[in-house]
């Protein structure tokens, strides 16, 4: 099959360079920085001009420049125990250690939490809070399993407005509703470019692998709100047309598509290396595309709970705040089995997907919550099948090499066997 | 007396399969957050639904090894048929793993009623009452269409204040450990809150009143050896705080999910209803996955005072994150006041033999 490098891939890097060459340089420029988990609502924040600081990132960040083993040592050495969020235990221990992969950690002016899927969003930074003894901001956001109603939009409305509030009493000024608005557009726009940009991997062989799309995925998660993000995006998109075309794919060899489920081991990710040596590909992963906003018909909602988080172009900054209040709504009803459990069905449909690598991440319980039941149904449902192996996104001591990749030579060959009968 | 107690939380599956064959219908909820006032206000009796101890088998075909031991235990007592009496489960949302346990629990049994109650996490938002007032009127509108009932503001009321004289009742024994040389131990006192869960309340009252009474005539002090405070998040067996009095210490007060933080504040009798017991849960329970945790540490440090406690023992259920994120702080807490901790992992299995080994640990940092 044909191979080429990606050319977006060179202004990926740039943009990701800036971003922490910004976050480097914030103090000196005088800009108020931010702490907190991915799910802070960057758009408002960035429309503000302040500077995020994201937590999950910066611990995968951590964990790819094998700093955790060390990192981890201090959070526990200060008191913290070895179960919850991986992530977290990576930033708390560069925190403490004043050590990470960036150098100094940016000092905050203040630090929020955001529940969204999980409470350790907001222990996480309320902790951190405490430790660096700054001002703390916190948003809630419902779990929603049941049907959204007003008040699920009503109570996340009502706390961003208030944040937006808090915010200008800090900074001194007002928010500049044309540059507002603008924001959160673009925020939207780099949620929906970035569902194209994955839904060109439902085509075989497909263009992207899932260790790209991880890279790629930067500007949606961490750029949301910029300009930038969006015209990467239609670059890439424009890009992936050519390779589509030309029949230019991924890999040289893809015989068997698979899924990947939960975020990838940061520490190990030549993972990906040795499946493609086999001929197995990773196209596609609800992971990456949960940064995009998913599909409202797969979560089995009313037509009026449809209606009342669907997106719309906003013209005020009440209007802006409100879609996004619905954007947090939107990615919550990704939240229960069932709706889980439809949602991978469809991408294993959507994506032509032979066989699935679920990674049963003991870093992640939000991510893992009930993995074991959902891979029956989907199994039962396609008829593709799944492996489950342990292992965590960013605590390399809870991963076994040998074993995990001798389950994985079996499940391929098992699939390889089967696909070539087939 | 004690008996009446323990004999409720050994028989519960038996007591609650004969009040299904008296035609009782049977709700159970995940952890303390049970909202039992509008359940039983709808004419359904509420259960705290928690596995008898490991090992367990079934749970680890559902549930990964890396989920906290209570929810194992929760998903293998369901596999096993022992809950199959229940009409419905609902889950006011706590943690992850109690999400794991729901989600197994719609996965994998019969169950005609399920019902996540979105419970805010960040308790003191301005806007937390308000939505969470608005969660509880649609769950008690969707009991109501699920089991034909009527909730009233009358028959809520009436369902506060049997709650409360419950609450109350278990405050006033946990009270009497105060004392210098207390006439009750401290695994009488967790039997008594434990059974609370399982059992008809007015039924549990009057065993309360009656324990109480008890209580009053006894003369000779219930155990020696140091005052302990236990800390924690869930813990269902008796014999875990029995080993730890057998071991030579004198348990006088918790801050447990199944100790303290159920009954130590009541719903106000004054106002709406469900805005006051929207409030009670919010703010009046201390469980270390709500935020913020300042006001729990500084009930933390309240209550080791008022016990005279002079040494804290931490049982930490494996994988339990809640408990892990405030270690440091609770740590902390109890170091102002110069009061040594120890903490010991319960896994599914209970070790008598580590409870022992962290009492004398304890006891040689007194
Ligand atoms: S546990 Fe998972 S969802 Fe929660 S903060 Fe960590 S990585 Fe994010
Ligand atoms: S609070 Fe702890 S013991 Fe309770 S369900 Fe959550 S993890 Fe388990």
């Amino acid at each position: 099959m044909l191979t080429e490098p990606l050319q977006s891939w060179k202004v990926c890097k740039e943009l990701a360079n800036n971003f922490y060459e910004k976050q480097r340089g914030a103090k000196s420029e005088g800009k108020t920085i931010v702490w907190g988990g991915a799910s802070i609502p960057c758009d408002i924040i960035r429309a503000m001009d302040i500077v995020p600081i994201l937590g999950e990132p910066y611990g995968a960040l951590c964990t790819a420049h094998q700093l955790s083993e060390e990192l981890m040592a201090t959070t526990e050495e200060y008191g913290f125990g070895r179960s919850f969020c991986a992530y977290s235990r990576n930033f708390v221990g560069s925190v403490l250690k004043n050590k990470g992969p960036l150098g100094e950690m940016p000092e905050p002016d203040f630090i929020m939490g955001t529940k969204s899927g999980c409470n350790d969003h907001i222990t996480w930074f309320e902790i951190l809070a405490r430790i660096k003894n700054k001002p703390y901001i916190a948003i809630d956001a419902p779990m929603l399993y049941e049907e959204p109603g007003p008040h699920h939009l009503k109570y996340l409305e009502d706390q961003l407005t208030e944040f937006l509030e808090s915010l200008e009493k800090m900074l001194g000024r007002k928010a500049d509703e044309e540059k507002f608005v603008e924001f959160i557009k673009l925020s939207q726009q780099a949620g929906e470019l970035w569902t194209e940009v994955l839904e060109f991997c439902q085509k075989v062989p497909a263009p992207l692998n899932f260790k790209s799309q991880l890279s790629l995925m930067m500007p949606a998660v961490s750029l949301k709100g910029t300009k930038e993000a969006v015209d990467f995006y239609h670059m890439l998109l424009d890009e992936l047309e050519e390779r589509v075309k030309k029949g230019i794919a991924a890999v040289p060899e893809e015989k068997v598509r698979l899924l990947w489920d939960n975020i990838p081991m940061w520490y190990y990710m030549q993972i990906f290396n040795y499946v493609e040596q086999k001929g197995a590909v990773v196209v596609v992963s609800p992971y990456v595309l949960g940064f995009g906003g998913g599909n409202l018909a797969q979560a089995g909602i009313s037509p009026e709970a449809e209606a009342l988080v669907a997106q719309s172009e906003p013209t005020s900054i009440q209007e802006a705040i409100r879609e996004v209040a619905k954007e947090y709504l939107r990615s919550s009803l990704r939240h229960n089995l069932p709706a889980k459990t439809r949602q991978f069905s469809q991408i294993v449909r959507d994506y032509s997907v032979d066989g699935c690598l679920i990674h049963s991440n003991a870093g992640c319980k939000n991510l893992s919550c009930a993995r074991l039941d959902l891979v029956r149904s989907v199994e039962q449902d396609t008829g593709v099948p799944c492996m489950v192996f342990q292992a965590s996104n960013a605590d390399p001591r809870d991963f076994n090499e040998e074993d995990t990749l001798a389950k994985v030579d079996r499940f391929l060959d098992e699939l390889m066997e089967s696909k070539a009968a087939s | 007396m004690t008996d009446n107690f323990e004999n409720l939380l050994e028989r519960r599956h038996e007591n609650a399969n004969r009040w299904k064959g008296e035609g009782k219908k049977i709700i159970g909820y995940i952890c303390s957050y049970g909202l039992e006032e509008i359940v039983y206000a709808a004419g359904l009796q509420p259960v705290r639904v928690f596995g008898p101890g490991g090992p367990y088998k079934l749970s680890k075909e559902h549930i990964q090894p890396y989920y906290c031991q209570h929810c194992h235990g929760v998903v293998d007592e369901a596999l096993k048929g022992s809950y199959d009496y229940l009409e419905g489960l609902i889950f006011p949302y706590t943690c992850e793993h109690g999400r794991a346990i729901y989600d197994s629990w719609g996965a994998n049994m019969e169950v005609g009623y399920t019902r996540f109650i979105d419970m805010p996490s960040q308790t003191d938002l301005p806007q937390a009452q308000e939505f969470f007032v608005e969660e509880l009127k649609n769950f008690s509108g969707s009991l109501e269409s699920a089991f034909d009932a009527r909730i009233t503001k009358e028959n809520l009321m009436a369902s506060i204040k049997l709650h409360n004289r419950n609450r109350a009742l278990l405050k006033e024994i946990y009270g009497l450990q105060m004392a210098e040389e207390p006439l009750v131990s401290g695994a009488e006192v967790f039997a008594a809150v434990m059974s609370s869960t399982v059992a008809p309340k007015e039924e549990h009252n009057d065993l309360l009143a009656g324990f109480l009474r008890e209580l009053g005539e006894r003369e000779d002090p219930a155990g020696a050896g140091p005052r302990l405070m236990l800390l924690g998040t869930e813990l269902h067996d008796p014999e875990v705080v029995k080993a730890i009095e057998e071991a030579g210490a004198r348990v006088v007060v918790d801050e447990l999910c199944t100790g303290t933080r159920l009954v130590w504040e009541n719903v106000d009798e004054n106002g709406d209803p469900l805005a006051a017991i929207a409030r009670r849960y919010l703010t009046g329970v201390n469980c270390p996955i709500k935020r913020p945790a300042a006001g729990r540490m500084a009930h933390l440090g309240n209550m080791a005072e008022e016990f005279k406690v002079e040494g804290a023992l931490v049982l930490h259920p494996r994988h339990c994150d809640p408990n892990e994120w405030d270690m440091p702080f609770i740590l902390e807490t109890l170091k102002q006041r110069d009061i040594p901790v120890v903490k010991v992992e319960l896994d599914e299995v209970f070790s008598p033999d580590n409870i022992r080994n962290a009492v004398d640990e304890l006891k040689s940092k007194l």
